[in-house]
């Protein structure tokens, strides 16, 4: 197996599955942030990115925004979407089970697919401009623009976010909610306030990974399911609830799916990635990344 | 407590596991199957009478011009079967509407639609005006497909069914369905092509589609690859002599197949013509998910040139390649559509595919100014592509065969007429030969009413398709023609 390896293509593979598992764990963050705050695992999470991805496109057709002032509404949009699904439908549902709030989530996965399908439906495979052209050659391989910029967001963007949550009175508010909603409650927290927050803040981290990935292929109102499902991989490595291991799980599943291919085992790629991912539940790997209490708290209360 | 958190942490891997599992069976346009039928638009009026149809004969090429249709006879028109009154056939037409593909559906229905108007203002077949009954289903959903041809048969008494998108897989239990009620479909469209691996001749007995096989279309793929890796060589952008090509396609199995056979084809070259790599992707995420990493592993395993076994996987192939600063030639099965153009841009250019033997809009002879004259007038923001040229051609045939029996339409005989063509030119696409022996003398293709031998190669560049071959079939010589107008010549510009 060794011998059949090729160095310098796995250091490529290595390469391109660091900015793919960025993507993965730009979603996968905002799924623990939501799951956090609300309980809900959001399988409408692929959705919402695909919505705001389309935002980008229509601003990028039809106005001078330009790429930069096009994302900026873009995750701006992003945000407001993630908020108005809260309010509009998970605050309702605070007292639910687990299965009714999936089954709500996937319910508004396809209500944005239906109205995105409708809406642009001139342009229901569309081509999306990147943000920076042109590639980067490496000592090794070569990585495109586009990919390093999606690195470098992520991690921008994950490490804004752990900060956010261990410094700021928001996090402690988020921490408190998520391990004892009541008894946060009864010391002031608002945690209406705080999950609706949450969720603006995934819907934006969700349309920022639309609209960097998006461009490397095409757009249409499913582009973002695969990677959603990934990104609850990666999110699931942390037992739905730690940033960090969000992270780490993102990048992780990126470069392994990625470097398989160059491997004598790239044929049974998928099949591995079932048996990883079983493996991970049964071990219970997220108690390495998040307190016991909070992950209990969040299974009984969602 | 324990037993709550135990029942939570099963929801939770069971959702998980339920959404891995949707990435093999996602089926995004599964919507409410509309069980109402509609008809779209409304019939013309008979106006004039019938001419006189040409009729099968052996060995004669046989020339086809719409409007000649309608055999004379002093018998009147008569209820000749399901579907058929004195007046008026009834068809129908299962489309994609939702999602993304419904840039395929679409397009092809309108151009259905327009041939069906089109043939009303000039009498309609024999005095009998046609009316088109759509049903919108999932392209991937086979009880949906089943539920819609189902819904035409049973509620819409269709005499036949035409033109759908006919997705190996997911059309299987409508094509069973057709077969066990003989109900003819009738189809020069087709998405990813039927063959006898895939159906025997018993489940095929009511279909006919008219396109290229897949195994002599890659002898024609393999023999372009060749002559364009040669010119590549002469101007010294890939070395001399290495005839390695790596192969991609959808984890499908008429896709894998058609890599499979493309590689015989290839080796057949010599000893120097080597696929280095064979790559799967497994759904359409994954040709954008995945495909960086499977290009940078065919450019590693030093091929100099792609086979894609499908569209998908060359569109975004070839942005991954491009990303990547890797230029060579990549040949693909049908990307002849706006997929390609509008989805990939500069980085397709120089890419080849072909034209599924459906013509092509700058040839000039009488029955592409028709088609050209009536989409102007029915259809007028279409583009001139697989689907709209594919659907003319089964519309072309079906209007042929069905002009040919006059009053007594019957599906059974329409069906003789129509696997039984033999030399018969529609002006537009290749030539069509739908008897078993007469295909390029395999005598064991019985199991699929196929029936082109003949496609031309096309290439992509700024965003337009451009013709860059005459008409190849398997032992043609490839030529370049000099004034296909592109101007990325034999790569990239």
């Amino acid at each position: 197996v060794i011998a059949a390896v090729d160095a310098g293509l796995l250091f490529q593979l290595l390469l391109q599955g660091i900015s793919l598992g960025a993507v993965f764990a730009l979603l996968g963050l905002g799924i623990v942030l939501i799951y956090k705050s609300s309980g809900v695992m959001n399988f409408a999470h692929g959705s919402m990115a695909m919505f705001s991805t389309y935002i980008y496109f229509e601003l990028m057709r039809s106005t001078p925004l330009g790429v930069a002032g096009a994302a900026i509404v873009s995750v701006v949009v992003g945000a407001a979407l993630g908020a108005a699904v809260y309010l509009l439908v998970f605050r309702r549902m605070q007292g639910s089970g687990l299965l009714a709030k999936v089954i709500a989530s996937l319910a508004v996965a396809g209500l944005l697919q239906g109205i995105a399908g409708y809406v642009w439906r001139d342009a229901a495979q569309a081509k999306v401009a990147l943000a920076v052209e042109g590639s980067v050659r490496l000592p090794g391989g070569s990585l495109s623009w586009q990919e390093i910029l999606t690195i470098f967001v992520t991690l921008a963007a994950g490490v804004a976010l752990i900060a956010l949550l261990r410094r700021s009175t928001f996090g402690i508010r988020l921490r408190a909610t998520a391990q004892n909603r009541m008894a946060a409650r009864m010391l002031g927290v608002r945690d209406n306030r705080v999950a609706a927050t949450s969720w603006a803040i995934g819907g934006g981290l969700a349309a920022l990974a639309g609209v960097l990935v998006i461009p490397l292929g095409a757009l249409t109102t499913i582009s973002m399911s695969g990677f959603m499902v990934r990104g609850f991989v990666a999110a699931a490595v942390g037992g739905l609830v730690s940033l960090p291991a969000a992270l780490i799980g993102g990048f992780s599943l990126g470069v392994l799916q990625d470097v398989i291919i160059g491997t004598p085992l790239a044929s049974v790629s998928r099949l591995l990635a079932g048996v990883g991912i079983a493996v991970l539940l049964l071990l219970r790997v997220e108690r390495f990344f998040a307190l016991e209490q909070e992950i209990r708290a969040l299974e009984e209360t969602g | 407590m324990t037993g709550s958190r135990g029942l939570h942490r099963l929801i939770a891997a069971l959702a998980i596991a339920a959404a891995l599992g949707s990435c093999a069976l996602f089926q995004p346009e599964r919507l409410a199957v509309r069980t109402q039928v509609s008809e779209t638009m409304p019939g013309v009026a008979v106006t004039q009478a019938p001419g006189v149809a040409p009729t099968p004969t052996s060995g004669a090429r046989v020339v086809f011009q719409p409007g000649s249709a309608g055999r004379a006879g002093s018998k009147a028109n008569y209820a000749s079967d399901d579907g058929v009154t004195a007046g008026e056939i009834r068809i129908g037409t299962v489309q994609p509407f939702d999602g993304p593909a419904a840039a395929l559906g679409r397009p092809l229905y309108n151009t259905t639609q327009a041939y069906v108007n089109w043939i009303n203002s000039r009498g309609g077949i024999n005095g009998r005006r046609v009316r088109l009954f759509l049903q919108t289903a999932c392209i991937n959903c086979e009880k949906e497909n089943r539920i819609a041809v189902k819904a035409l048969v049973e509620e819409k008494k269709v005499f036949a069914i035409v033109n759908t998108y006919m997705n190996t897989y997911a059309f299987g239990a409508a094509l069973k369905y057709l077969n066990d009620k003989k109900v003819p479909l009738i189809q020069g469209w087709s998405g990813v092509g039927a063959d006898r691996a895939v159906w025997g001749a018993g489940q095929t007995a009511w279909n006919v589609y008219y396109t290229m096989r897949n195994e002599v279309a890659v002898h024609v793929y393999a023999a372009w690859l060749d002559k364009v890796m040669r010119s590549w060589m002469s101007a010294g952008r890939i070395p001399q002599g290495d005839f390695s090509a790596g192969t991609v396609s959808l984890d499908v199995p008429q896709d894998n197949r058609r890599a499979a056979e493309f590689e015989k084809a290839w080796k057949r070259y010599g000893t120097d013509h080597r696929v280095t790599r064979k790559e799967r992707v497994a759904a359409e995420e994954e040709s954008v998910t995945r495909m960086d990493s499977v290009v940078s592993a065919i450019q590693r395993s030093g091929a100099q040139a792609v086979f894609s076994a499908s569209n998908i996987t060359m569109v975004f192939g070839m942005q991954a390649a491009s990303r990547q600063s890797w230029h060579v030639p990549w040949v693909a099965k049908s990307a002849w559509g706006r997929a390609a153009t509008d989805n990939c841009g500069a980085a397709c250019n120089g890419g080849y595919t072909d034209n599924n033997g459906w013509g092509w809009p700058g040839v000039n002879t009488p029955q592409m100014r028709q088609y050209k004259d009536v989409m102007a007038r029915y259809y007028p923001d279409s583009t001139d592509d697989a689907q709209t040229l594919g659907g003319w051609i089964g519309m072309m045939a079906f209007e042929y065969g069905a002009g040919g029996l006059g009053a007594d339409l019957k599906r059974g005989p329409l069906m003789d007429i129509l696997t039984n063509l033999q030399s018969f030119d529609t002006g537009i696409g290749a030539v069509i030969d739908t008897r078993d022996t007469a295909r390029l003398g395999e005598r064991d293709a019985a199991a699929d009413h196929l029936g082109m031998g003949q496609f031309m190669m096309l290439q992509i560049c700024d965003n337009r398709f451009w013709r860059v071959t005459d008409w190849m079939g398997r032992g043609s010589k490839p030529r370049m023609l000099s004034n296909s107008g592109s101007r990325c010549g034999w790569g990239y510009p």
